[in-house]
């Protein structure tokens, strides 16, 4: 799979993506807006490379420059009566931030779910502390369906998220 | 386990539950407002299951609504992981003709109460489908608060639907 958004694009991971995802993941600064369960080191990412590439329909991709993976996004197909819903994440590493590119990622990603993958529903969780990305979301037309509280436990802390969605027209 | 409330009481499952608990659940419209997992026509062999499956929780997060006699109904929690493992999910049903009476909410508090205390769970949240306002009254009544509409989230009974988020924060 691979979509073009200007100078960056969206691809299946390569194995030899491990080292540079490990890099920018590692960072503290982004791992704070993350899971837990992330691929911060290289055997991680090795690990998290693979599985991507094994799962259909593929839903885990790199975000990348020509040389390199620079960040990731992915889709968490959710189950039983939420079946034609999918979580969606992202991270892009630090030296790529306001440049609008996770906007563009998201923007891409979002009608692909919708028309390769035929969901309904894209929704995703923002930690209260990432007011970034809730402009990444909004920029992309997700809105604000909710505040969680105390949903989630991040660096030592409990914490409120913010939940954003989109619905297929 | 067990607590009682007025002449109720949320208990463990037993083996012998499975034909009350069939008996209850085999109605459509218990079924329509449930996940798909819960079966429709509901047999005693799927009660059979469940019952095994919750009695090999450990910690226990599944358990009977019931009266002193038998199984009317269940209720359960569904704790969460990664960054939301101080969250559970909690889901219940209860046998239609004992709808009206209070007793989901009886059996709503004592959960949320046991959720808080005994497994240190800081956040519970419900999801309802928009048609089911009732289950909305019992979250309210047991202190939950309504946090957001999620559009289009599920797709029950042939519709896509919205449902409602409620949540109980421990204090």
């Amino acid at each position: 799979m691979r979509i073009d958004i200007g100078q960056w694009h969206i691809r299946s991971y390569r194995p030899a993506d491990a080292d540079s995802v490990a890099r920018y993941a590692g960072n503290p600064n982004v791992w704070r807006n993350l899971r837990d369960a992330h691929p911060y080191t290289v055997p991680a990412a090795t690990a998290w490379i693979r599985h991507s590439l094994r799962q259909r329909p593929e839903t885990n991709f790199a975000i990348a420059s020509e040389g390199e993976a620079i960040g990731g996004i992915g889709l968490g197909l959710q189950g039983d009566v939420h079946r034609d819903s999918a979580e969606i994440g992202y991270w892009l590493g630090e030296p790529y931030w306001g440049q609008g590119i996770a906007t563009a990622a998201l923007s891409a990603i979002t009608e692909y779910a919708f028309t390769e993958l035929d969901l309904n529903r894209l929704f995703a969780y923002v930690f209260e502390w990432n007011p970034a990305s809730t402009r990444v979301l909004e920029k992309s037309g997700y809105l604000c369906e909710g505040r969680l509280r105390k949903s989630a436990v991040k660096n030592g802390r409990t914490v409120d998220q913010l939940l954003y969605a989109i619905i297929r027209e | 386990m067990r607590i009682e409330f007025g002449e109720w009481q949320l208990r463990s499952f037993q083996p012998d539950d499975s034909p009350a608990l069939a008996k209850y659940a085999n109605n459509r419209e218990v079924w329509r407002n449930l996940w798909d997992k819960h079966p429709y026509p509901y047999r005693v062999a799927d009660a059979e299951e469940w019952i095994k499956y919750a009695m090999h929780q450990e910690p226990e997060t599944i358990f009977a609504i019931a009266s002193a006699t038998e199984a009317i109904g269940c209720i359960g929690m569904l704790p969460q992981s990664d960054v939301a493992r101080l969250s559970a999910e909690v889901g219940y049903w209860l046998g239609e003709p004992f709808w009206g009476q209070g007793i989901a909410t009886g059996a709503l508090k004592a959960l949320t109460r046991y959720a808080f205390t005994e497994i240190g769970m800081v956040r519970l949240y419900a999801t309802v489908m928009e048609w089911n306002p009732a289950s909305a009254r019992v979250l309210k009544k047991a202190g939950y608060e309504y946090e957001g509409r999620l559009r289009k989230s599920a797709v029950k009974d042939g519709e896509i639907i919205d449902q409602w988020l409620y949540a109980m924060v421990r204090e």
